[in-house]
Parts: structure tokens; sequence; C-alpha cells
């Protein structure tokens, strides 16, 4: 099995690399860091060593006017945390990117697979539902290995030159990378398989209409999305439960502005599940999000941004009690466990993630802090420092730290407790 | 004896003009000098440090006179890796309207509404140029003063002191006041000083290197030295083209796609 995923990762790679013979203009990113795990409850541990390279190719046609891109990604992991030793990205996830686009006088069209990123709150924005994610990262803020795009077909059309409508068309949808292995549950005596699929086949096209303007003083974006949901439903069979893939509808909104020094952004968006009383206890509920995000410049050249997100689930907890095996008890420990992976555990959530920055040195040296607050003892700070050493070669180095007690939620997306890391990165 | 008078009355005249000339005057002529309506070019910024440490930033830009009261510019960053990719879309308006800024940040896919002028300290990624600095100072926010005409080097210059009118004002321009040497051949900036808000001496930009450009001029080498730190940048403009930019370049389709 091993070989035939090695065979297969390299006939990727090899048809990947081959147009980049062509390329007028390369890219490329590596890094390699080590993660320790420094929960006190759990002791030290080695999370990971992750050796990361990012080529970028990218050319266009001048006879047809076609520009292209091919970004693939590769990993390898001589050290891993869980039941693994080591290991090494997923085939299916070596093409990142890889798209053809035809720009026209006002009209815009992208075949391929792409990143896609709506709304304007860059931490859980509402609006932001097209392609998969990694669920499982060990920092909440991981950039590099945090998309799973789409393969799609995009249209665009440019009505002026400040306002743009947006018509895109998944296929197949991507599901989102959730933790390895199955995770028990034993509080309902039962395991949840994921599925390792590579495509989600069950609920093919999804579509999404985006209407955006960047006007004078105002930014404005209205989305909706009929589509199949990459963060799985849970289907409760009698011994194990398995994801399903759902179609979802979202509505909503966007907009920003500059306040004075700073600027307002607002994302709101209704997303409609198809959990429509909410007592389907393997179903995700339906959503009203808000995400208001202020960025502003402090006193002493700090960078800093607010995000206050509040969301409620008209239909949380419409299951009723005793409906899995006729057993009240084991009923509310899955649904506390589900509506945890759902993030909604409440029928009303709010918190607040701010960030600062500071550079120093003529920006060689930047010193970041993330700090998520949800109106509890739990609140996470995540302090980053990073050098530039040369235009090409950086370190930072980081810590994620939840403060109270780890969470207990078995389903939790991330097992892992505290850490740190430590990451050199050289850019091209 | 006729054409004697003639020249000296013309001579007297001329100078009596060069003396006479009013504030406005000098900045009007200035905007005709260098009011290129249409301008782009490559740039490299030099950064170095007291120690002789260099980092280079290179970019392409884009600059567009709209009407009377607003200057559009777009940078597209090529330069260090970290900002490849990375493109910043400046409306600058004369008028008391805010500034519109934008920026493209390739790694999140994102263009985001943005106020930079402040960020950092305002410094433009990691140089002695502020955003500020980029931007055309709205004239009826400041307030202007005839300092003593000055010759340096055997070139002599028209000063002006501008100072913001407001403390607002001044915040927002990021100085107490800056004066600036006009020439008095071509009314060219070639000298300008920027003071702190302790009224002292905090910056000093150059331009090093004109460009003839008939009937503009362009300086295509600028430094600005940080004379309190020893820090200074370097700004060489190349590739520099007066042709018509269309509109559309200014728009965020464009800052994205690029």
């Amino acid at each position: 099995m091993t070989m035939l995923r090695t065979q297969f990762a390299i006939v990727v790679l090899v048809l990947l690399l081959s147009p980049a013979l062509f390329a007028q203009d390369f890219r490329f990113v590596s890094y390699l860091d080590y993660y320790g795990g420094i929960e006190p409850s759990e002791g030290y541990q080695n999370l990971r060593s992750r050796l990361y390279m990012a080529p970028e190719f990218s050319g266009y046609n001048a006879n047809l006017g076609v520009e292209w891109l091919l970004a693939p990604r590769l990993w390898v992991e001589p050290m891993s945390a869980g039941e693994v030793s080591s290991r090494s990205i997923d085939p299916w996830d070596i093409l990142f990117e890889g798209y053809i686009f035809l720009p026209l006088d006002n009209l815009e069209i992208t075949l391929g697979q792409k990143v896609v990123a709506y709304g304007f709150a860059d931490v859980m924005g509402p609006l932001n539902v097209v392609g998969g994610a990694n669920r499982a990262p060990l920092s909440l803020d991981e950039y590099f290995d945090s998309r799973r795009p789409d393969a799609l077909v995009q249209l665009t059309v440019y009505p002026s030159f400040v306002d743009s409508i947006e018509l895109t068309w998944v296929p197949l949808s991507r599901p989102d990378r959730e933790r390895e292995g199955p995770v028990a549950l034993p509080g309902a005596a039962t395991q949840v398989l994921w599925s390792d699929d590579p495509y989600i086949l069950d609920n093919p096209h999804s579509f999404f209409l985006n209407y955006s303007r960047f006007g004078d003083r105002l930014d404005l974006q209205l989305l909706y999305g009929w589509y199949t949901d990459a963060t799985p439903d849970f289907t409760i069979g009698e011994n194990e439960i398995t994801p399903e893939y759902n179609r979802r509808q979202t509505l909503g909104g966007a907009w920003a502005a500059r306040v004075g020094n700073g600027t307002l952004s607002q994302d709101i968006a209704f997303t409609l599940t198809g959990d429509l009383d909410g007592s389907d206890i393997g179903g995700k509920n339906s959503a009203l999000t808000v995400n208001t995000q202020l960025l502003v410049n402090l006193p002493g050249g700090i960078l800093s941004q607010y995000s206050l997100v509040y969301s409620w689930f008209p239909n949380h907890g419409g299951h009723p009690s005793g409906s899995f095996q006729d057993d009240p008890e084991a009923t509310a420990y899955l649904a506390e466990e589900i509506q945890g992976f759902h993030l909604q555990p409440l029928e009303h959530i709010a918190f607040v993630v701010a960030h600062f920055e500071r550079t120093f040195l003529r920006e060689k040296l930047k010193a970041e802090l993330n700090v998520g607050f949800f109106f509890s003892p739990e609140v996470y700070l995540a302090p980053r420092l990073s050098y530039s050493v040369s235009d090409n070669l950086m370190i930072s180095a980081g810590a994620d730290i939840n403060l109270g007690d780890p969470p207990q939620e078995d389903l939790r997306r991330n097992p892992w407790n505290d850490n740190f890391y430590v990451r050199t990165i050289f850019r091209y | 004896m006729r054409k004697l008078v003639t020249v000296v009355f013309l001579f007297v005249w001329t100078g009596s003009l060069l003396y006479g000339q009013s504030i406005e005057t000098i900045l009007q002529r200035f905007e005709e000098t260098t009011k290129i309506p249409s301008l782009q070019g490559s740039f490299v910024a030099q950064l170095i440090s007291p120690s002789g440490d260099v980092r280079e930033i290179r970019a392409r830009a884009y600059q567009k006179f709209v009407g009377t009261a607003q200057t559009n510019r777009l940078f597209l960053f090529d330069h260090p890796p970290t900002v490849r990719g990375t493109g910043l879309l400046l409306h600058a308006f004369y008028d008391g309207r805010p500034n519109n800024m934008w920026i493209y940040l390739p790694a999140i896919r994102r263009t985001r509404r943005i106020a930079l002028e402040s960020s950092g300290g305002g410094y433009f990624m990691g140089s002695d140029f502020t955003y500020r600095d980029l931007i055309d100072n709205d004239n009826s926010q400041l307030d202007f003063e005839r300092l003593p005409d000055r010759e340096i080097d055997g070139v002599e210059y028209f000063v002006l002191r501008a100072r913001g009118r407001t403390a607002q004002d001044r915040q927002e321009h990021g100085y107490s006041f800056i004066v600036t040497f006009y020439r008095k051949d071509n009314y060219v900036i070639q000298r300008r000083e920027f003071y702190d808000f302790n009224d002292e001496l905090l910056k000093v930009l150059r331009a090093e290197e004109l460009e003839d450009m008939h009937p503009y001029y362009y300086p295509t080498v600028l430094s600005m030295e940080n004379v309190q730190t020893g820090h200074r940048s370097v700004l060489r403009v190349t590739d520099i083209s007066t042709e018509d930019i269309p509109d559309r370049v200014f728009t965020t389709r464009y800052l994205q796609s690029n």
C-alpha cells in the first residue's frame, strides 16, 4: 500500500511539474519546523517535525491571452504525533492550486483548482464557504496548510470598474481534512470513523453567486451559496458514526469602511442546514453569524485587529432526549460531542479574537500576539516572533497556549494541547 | 542705448518677479512643473542601515492624476519574497475626503481596505519614507510661511515652511512641520526637511537626480535620510513612461490580478 501511494505521488508530481518547464515566473517557499507539546498535565511530547516545499509556476500565453498557475505542495514529517511515527502529504493534496485564467475586457474566466475567499473577515468569516480546510492544525493561524481548494469554473463579470458579479461552479467538493484515525466516544460506546475519500461524490455541484463592490467610501459583498459543505454531519449507526456531507444554503453580506484611523468591517450570514427542526443529533444546526472586525493602528506603531464573532443557532438542541439507543445519558453526551465539533455548543455563542503586531529593526523583526477570549476562563494565547535573517531566510517561533484546563471533548478537532514551535522559512 | 535700457529693465523686472514670488505662485509653478498627468515605472528602494547593511524593495509603480483633487497610485511589489505579489492601491484626495487604500495580500487571496498612514509608525515597508510621504499633501490642511531664500552649491532656492493647521492635521501629516527648498530655475523640490513633534530635524529628502521630461521634471533618484538614526533610503525609478495609463489599472480588479 505504501509503495502504491509512493508511486502515485511520483506520477502526480511528474505530471504537475512538466508544464513548469514553460513557466515564466517561479516562486518557492520551503520550511522546516518542529512542534513540541508542553501541556502541563501531559508532559513534554514531540508533536511533529515537518519539511515543507511549495513551488509555484506561472506563465502567460500571449497568443491565447491565457494566464496559468501551477502550485503543488509537498511535505514529509519525519516525526509525527499520534499513531504513526512518520507520514507525508496525501497524494490528492499535492496539487494545491492549478488553473488557467482568461481575462477579457469585462469578463474573466477561471478553470481549475483555486483558493476562493469571500467576505472581509479573515477569522471565522461566515461567507468564507468555498473549499475545504485543514480542521486539525496545530496552530489556529496555520498559514501554510490551512486550505483545501476545490476544482471550479468561475465567471467574473465587471459591469464597471468598482462592481463585479462572480458565479462559481464546483462540480465536486473536497472534504475538510479532519483528524486521522478513528475517534473513540466512550460515553456512547461508539466511535467516529472518518472517510478518506478525496472528493465528496454524494452531492455533486455547488454554486456560489457573489457581488462585490470596492467603492469610494464603502466596500460591499453579497453572497448566495447552494453547496455541499466540506464539514460533515454524522450518520449515527449502531456501532459506529460516519461522516456524511450535506447541502447548505448561505445567504449573507459584508461591508467594510474606513473609520478614523482604522477599518471597520462586518460579515453577516445565515446558513440553512437540512436539519430544519434540530432533531438530528448528528446534524449541524442552521446558524446566523455576525463577525465584526476592527483593524486599527495603536500608538507606538502597533497594528491591532479585533474580531467579535456572534452566532445564534435557532434550532439548537431540538433532538429528543434518548434518541440514541434509548439512552438519555449517552444521547446527551453524543449531542455535546457533535455540537462541540460543529462549534455550536450553546444556542448563542460569542468570542473575541484580538491580534497585535509590531515590527522592529526596519521590519526585520516582527512580534505578534493572538488572543482568543471566549467569555470564559479558557483564554487562547498565541505569541509569535519572526526575524528576517535575509530577504530569503526567516526564522520564527511561537506558542499556542490555552489557559484553564484542557477541553474534555473527545471529538474536538485538535487533540493536542499547549505547544510551541520553531521554524526556518526559505522564500524565493 | 535703448537696447541697453530694455535689457536692464527686463533683468530688474525678472529679478523682482522672482524675489516677489508669492507662496501660491511657487506652489502653483511647482505643481505645473512636476504634476505629470500619467506616470509609470519600476522602482528600487535601497534601505541602508548605519552599519552599511543594505536591503532592497522592488516594485512597479503607476500614478495618474484624476481631475484636480485626486491622485491614483498603484504599487505592485516584486521583492523581497515576503511581499512578492502584494499590491497597494491608493486613491488620495485633496478636497477633504478621506483617502481610499486597499491592499491585496496573495497569501490570503483577499483585497482589504486599510488605513496605512500610521501603520507601523507609518513607515513604508521599513524604509525612511512614510505612507504619508507617498501621498501628495492636501495644501488646504497646511499653513505655509515663506522663509528667506537660500543658496546651496550655487543653486538658488525659494524656501517654504508648511505646518498642519490644527493639531489633528499635524498628527495626520506626521510631522510638526516641513521645510521645502524649491529650485528657482525650475521650481522642482531639491530638498525637504521633516521636523518631529519636538521641532527637531528628523529626516532630509534630497532629489539626487532629475530627469528633464519637457515640460516636466521628475526626480529619478530620491534619498531620504533619518538624521536621528543614520538610516537612509534611496529610491531609484527606472523605465519611466508618461503614456496615458488606463483608468482600469487603478482598480481592485487589476490590483489582485497581478
